[in-house]
């Protein structure tokens, strides 16, 4: 996949704005509006960041992968993430690094862009795409494609809130797109479109939306959903405002008809065709002698149960995929730079992020699979071990997440310890899995989990005490994807010998597999063992129930801050206004100092611009958007509008000092008060009638400048218009006299032509008045 | 900036035009253009940049002007043989216009200094004359993310393309490897009709003020093949390649050495007219 252009343009507009921010021009909160779209998280304590980089469908070649490593290494301490959505984060990255990932990552055509807030975040794809031998579609080209697209797409930027696209090769549905908001399962002939679905708040499963859709069809639907989302998603409370709530709010049938509207829309007017071609490299054919395995290392169980476990059969023939298990999804940058240099001995090989955490090795010969598998060994302590089969989802809770409750990271390593310490059947226990998650958000997954947990904090005997919720029985397959059931609610500390004992039982009592037991009777022999784990003695006689898991102290929400997931317009607005608040109330005590004033005015005109999609440079910019934008369309109170002299005098001292003050506060309590009117659209009711119908003629009576051109000849007169109203804005007027003869039989012609209005031709003492509309 | 009164008459036809106007010509003011070889491609397109205003232009050149040049090489004067290409070329773009400041880079291009002469320039004009230096320049410029003018002439044909790094294909995409020696003709056959580099150096000028102008489309992912005996333009449509092994997937080149780009012949290897049978 490459990198769209659009990308590498806006680099320099975050360079300028992180710099701006580390010398301390502009505060966190709007700066956080423009890091977070970049994918730039803050951590836990404020301190460093975290970088998200979206890996489309997981796919990695091992010059990427060492690019990551070698990055993360370089300019963090290397510690590394695989998120559920098969990103990879970088950990504990200082403020100041954060352009290096950027820039350092773009020439491997990585990015961290759209990693976070309002965008469409990383599409995801069943992990074994383009080598599964079960799949209808090689879904990672439209992934890449579709990655493409939308990445170039302004308006994919600025949504109400996030969307989550997944694409599946077949109707296993490994990529879940059952609990995306737009997801895509490969039929024979043609893909069934969901939508709708989604985990964490109001958790649901996608409905079908199309049974089935051409490949060319797929960027119309995805380009139609973002625009009926931008037009009709709730943008000011973030918790009602993905797909989900929209079709909730309008029923399904108006968001039929409305999406349909859309999408005849969509394809009337636009040409969406996805770059679907193939850039893997082609693997060579295998055949003859080189088909043999090679002969097995000594270590002969060992090498059994790899082959038995970790080994893959791809479609290709004569090729094999290894999975290897990253406990946690934790990894580091010297383990990705080492991994990717088995591509150095077989060149044909691709990784790939799984949404499970987990990384898969590709493209690897048959013969080439045990000498792969010496160098894993020395990697991966347990990775390749059936005892570690286990396969744990976790997200990194308050380990580092600023809405992390409880620190799952600790209780997944416990919940490990512990079964250790039982025999454990491979057999049955193969295909488990177990989702973990520190709070009721799902990036842990933990609504479709076959077992999951999900932490929450409980008063207890005045005290507070990390608890999680236990769920069993979900399960994955696009529309007819199961939510796991809430069975109870336990301690924290409890739940590792809670759930050793489950998993005896399981082994003892069932035949089946992990997935029956725990959808079936699993449940009730669960109830029993919440109802034995579940009490919480006094702080007294036994500390250890008030302390989380993998902490040392008493258990507290200390550090948890509002997420800023969903950062954008709202937070800077909001910031700007604080701003101007802070600035006010400094004025106040400092005897109405005029500095302070003016930057309260600047704040205070500069907050809304943010949804007129204004970025103004500076703060006369910013006082002449906010008279255009707001002042001059009657949003704004007209007494205002000498704002700008107002402001000129606050610049040359020429004002009394109370007087800047009472107008300025006057204008920020007006801007409170317009933005308590925005709607959910950002839109702003039309406060003052009277002076939006009356804007051009006031401006045409105020603003009109003159130039004489008189005794300039043809056509250097027209190229001296042309250069004047290149210097005004649109709307504004110009007169300009002319001589007669030619140049006023041409000018005013040659300037129609170009799309300028000429509003009136007067003659004047042998020249002509020609007043001109600059309209483009 | 603001442009002087000499200055809006001077450009005065450019600002005319709705796709340039103040704003455009100010673009042009500020862009710095450099052009590999002061010879029959780089000549005319120096001359028309030097016209329209380009604000800095790098001539890179070692070589002195031959009598047998001045057939095509009309920025070299009879007086001029035997002088260096770039002080001949400085006086003459001087003389044109002194809003434009040419710099002189009196040296051959090689692995090791062409990433820092391109370095300094927003758009690089490949008017050079054999393979390997034609493949170093690609190569630099893809690596370094500045966009390319190529062109070519032979005989009574010429060829031009536009490369835009990452974002269209390069020349490697269109021939991963320079041509084995031999295949291509020798220097007596290597004979060019004067104007014919006149016209391809002009394409590759009008292409690069288009890019400093943002305006229109770009001769990219399409090889412009000239004929000038029958007097026919064609075009090939060409792709990004995947397994381009510059700007693929798993690019193999990632550094200049100088080994890959040595002229190993005495005379000069011209490009070969490849593209009809594409």
């Amino acid at each position: 996949m490459f990198l769209p252009q659009k990308i590498i343009d806006e680099i320099p507009h975050y360079k300028d704005n992180l710099t701006k921010f580390l010398a301390g021009e502009i505060k966190d909160a709007f700066f956080r509006g423009i890091r977070v779209p970049w994918g730039f998280y803050s951590q836990r304590g404020g301190q460093t960041l975290m970088s998200r980089l979206r890996i489309p469908g997981g796919i990695l070649t091992p010059q990427q992968l060492n690019c990551i490593g070698s990055t993360a290494k370089r300019f963090s301490e290397g510690k590394l993430h695989i998120t559920t959505r098969q990103d990879i984060q970088i950990h504990n990255l200082p403020y100041e690094n954060s352009i290096e990932i950027i820039e350092s990552l773009k020439h491997v055509n990585i990015s961290p862009r759209g990693g976070g807030g309002n965008t469409v975040r990383n599409i995801t794809g069943c992990y074994l795409s383009g080598i599964c031998p079960h799949e209808n579609s090689e879904i990672y080209k439209i992934v890449w494609g579709l990655t493409e697209y939308l990445l170039s797409l302004d308006e994919a930027y600025t949504m109400p809130r996030k969307i989550k696209i997944a694409f599946s090769g077949c109707e296993y549905d490994c990529a879940c797109t059952g609990v995306n908001d737009i997801g895509f399962v490969a039929l024979k002939d043609g893909f069934k479109v969901l939508c709708g679905g989604g985990m964490g708040a109001k958790s649901a499963v996608g409905k079908i939306l199309h049974k089935k859709v051409s490949l060319q069809e797929i960027g119309y639907s995805v380009k139609s959903l973002i625009n009926l989302f931008n037009k009709y998603g709730n943008r000011k409370n973030r918790r009602h405002n993905r797909l989900r709530f929209l079709i909730q709010d309008f029923g399904w049938d108006k968001f039929l008809e409305l999406y349909n509207q859309e999408l005849n829309k969509a394809k009337e007017t636009e040409h969406i065709v996805l770059k679907t071609k193939d850039d893997l490299p082609q693997l060579p054919k295998i055949n003859g002698s080189s088909q043999q395995q090679e002969s097995p290392p000594s270590n002969g169980k060992e090498s059994e149960q790899f082959l038995k476990y970790c080994i893959g059969e791809q479609k290709q023939y004569g090729y094999r995929y290894i999975q290897l298990k990253v406990p946690l999804g934790e990894i580091d940058g010297d383990t990705l730079i080492t991994l990717s240099q088995i591509g150095d001995d077989i060149p044909s090989i691709i990784f790939r992020t799984t949404q499970r955490q987990n990384i898969i090795i590709s493209n690897v010969p048959v013969n080439k699979l045990f000498s792969v598998y010496e160098r894993l060994k020395c990697l991966f302590d347990k990775a390749l071990s059936p005892e570690t089969f286990l396969n744990i989802v976790c997200c990194k809770g308050a380990t580092t997440c600023n809405i992390g409750i409880c620190n799952s990271v600790g209780l997944a390593s416990q919940i490990e310890n512990e079964l250790h310490k039982i025999t454990l059947d491979a057999d049955k226990l193969k295909d488990l899995i177990i989702n973990i998650n520190g709070c009721p958000n799902a990036c842990g997954q933990h609504p479709v989990g076959m077992i999951s947990f999900s932490g929450i904090a409980r008063k207890v005997n005045d005290r507070s005490v990390p608890f999680y919720r236990i769920f069993l029985g979900g399960k994955i397959d696009a529309d007819n994807t199961i939510f796991a059931e809430q069975i109870g609610i336990v301690p924290a500390r409890a739940i590792p010998a809670l759930f050793t004992e489950f998993i005896v039982s399981f082994q003892e009592n069932s035949n089946g597999t992990a997935f029956r037991y725990f959808s079936n009777q699993g449940k009730h022999h669960m109830k029993t063992l919440i109802e034995k784990y579940s009490f919480v003695p006094p702080y007294e006689e036994d500390k250890s129930y008030y302390i989380d898991l993998g902490g040392a102290e008493d258990f507290s929400l200390a550090g948890f801050t509002k997420g800023e997931c969903g950062a954008g317009a709202i937070d800077m607005i909001e910031s700007d206004l604080e701003s101007a608040k802070q600035c006010l109330s400094k004025a106040q005590e400092k005897d109405f100092e005029l500095k302070a004033i003016r930057n309260a005015l600047t704040f205070s005109s500069r907050a809304l611009l943010v949804v007129k999609g204004v970025d103004p440079k500076n703060e006369q910019e910013t006082i002449s958007a906010f008279i255009d934008k707001f002042i001059n369309t009657g949003v704004s109170n007209p007494e205002f509008k000498n704002l700008h002299k107002v402001y000129e005098d606050i610049i040359s001292n020429r004002i009394q000092k109370d007087k800047a003050y009472d107008f300025t506060n006057k204008l920020y309590q007006d801007v409170k008060e317009i933005y308590s009117l925005m709607d959910t659209s950002f839109n702003f009711p039309t406060r003052f009638k009277e002076i939006a119908n009356s804007k051009d003629v006031l401006s045409s009576e105020i603003e009109t400048e003159v130039y004489d051109l008189r005794g300039t000849p043809c056509p250097i007169n027209y190229v001296k218009v042309k250069l004047k109203l290149e210097g005004l804005k649109i709307g504004d007027m110009l007169e300009v006299y002319l001589d007669d003869g030619e140049p006023i039989r041409s000018v005013p012609k040659s300037l129609e032509n170009d799309g300028q209005e000429i509003i009136a031709i007067k003659e004047a003492d042998g020249f002509f008045k020609v007043t001109v509309k600059k309209n483009v | 900036m603001n442009l002087t009164d000499s200055q809006i008459e001077r450009y005065s036809r450019h600002i005319i035009l709705k796709e340039i106007g103040g704003e455009g010509q100010k673009k042009i003011l500020n862009a710095k253009v450099v052009i590999i070889g002061a010879g029959g491609l780089g000549s005319p397109s120096a001359y028309y940049l030097a016209a329209a205003g380009v604000g800095k232009i790098g001539i890179v050149d070692s070589d002195r002007a031959d009598l047998s040049n001045l057939q095509r090489q009309i920025l070299h004067f009879t007086k001029d043989v035997g002088r260096l290409k770039t002080e001949s070329a400085k006086e003459k773009l001087t003389a044109i216009n002194p809003d434009c400041k040419v710099e002189m880079h009196n040296t051959r291009i090689n692995a090791h200094n062409v990433l820092d002469i391109i370095g300094n320039y927003d758009a690089v004009i490949d008017g050079s004359d054999n393979f390997p230096t034609r493949y170093l320049i690609n190569d630099a410029c893809v690596i370094s993310r500045i966009p390319l003018f190529e062109g070519a002439v032979i005989s009574f044909s010429g060829q031009a393309i536009t490369i835009k790094p990452h974002e269209s294909a390069c020349y490697r995409c269109l021939y991963e490897e320079p041509p084995p020696p031999g295949l291509v003709p020798s220097c007596q056959e290597a004979g060019v009709m004067g104007a014919i580099p006149g016209v391809i150096g002009l394409i590759q000028a009008t292409e690069v003020i288009k890019w400093i102008l943002a305006k229109g489309s770009l001769l990219t992912d399409r090889l412009l093949i000239y004929n000038g005996l029958e007097m026919e333009f064609n075009e090939v449509k060409v792709a990004r390649n995947p397994q381009c092994p510059l700007c693929g997937v798993n690019p193999s080149i990632k550094k200049l050495k100088e080994e890959n780009y040595q002229t190993t012949q005495v005379c000069e290897r011209r490009w070969e007219n490849t593209g009809e049978d594409e």
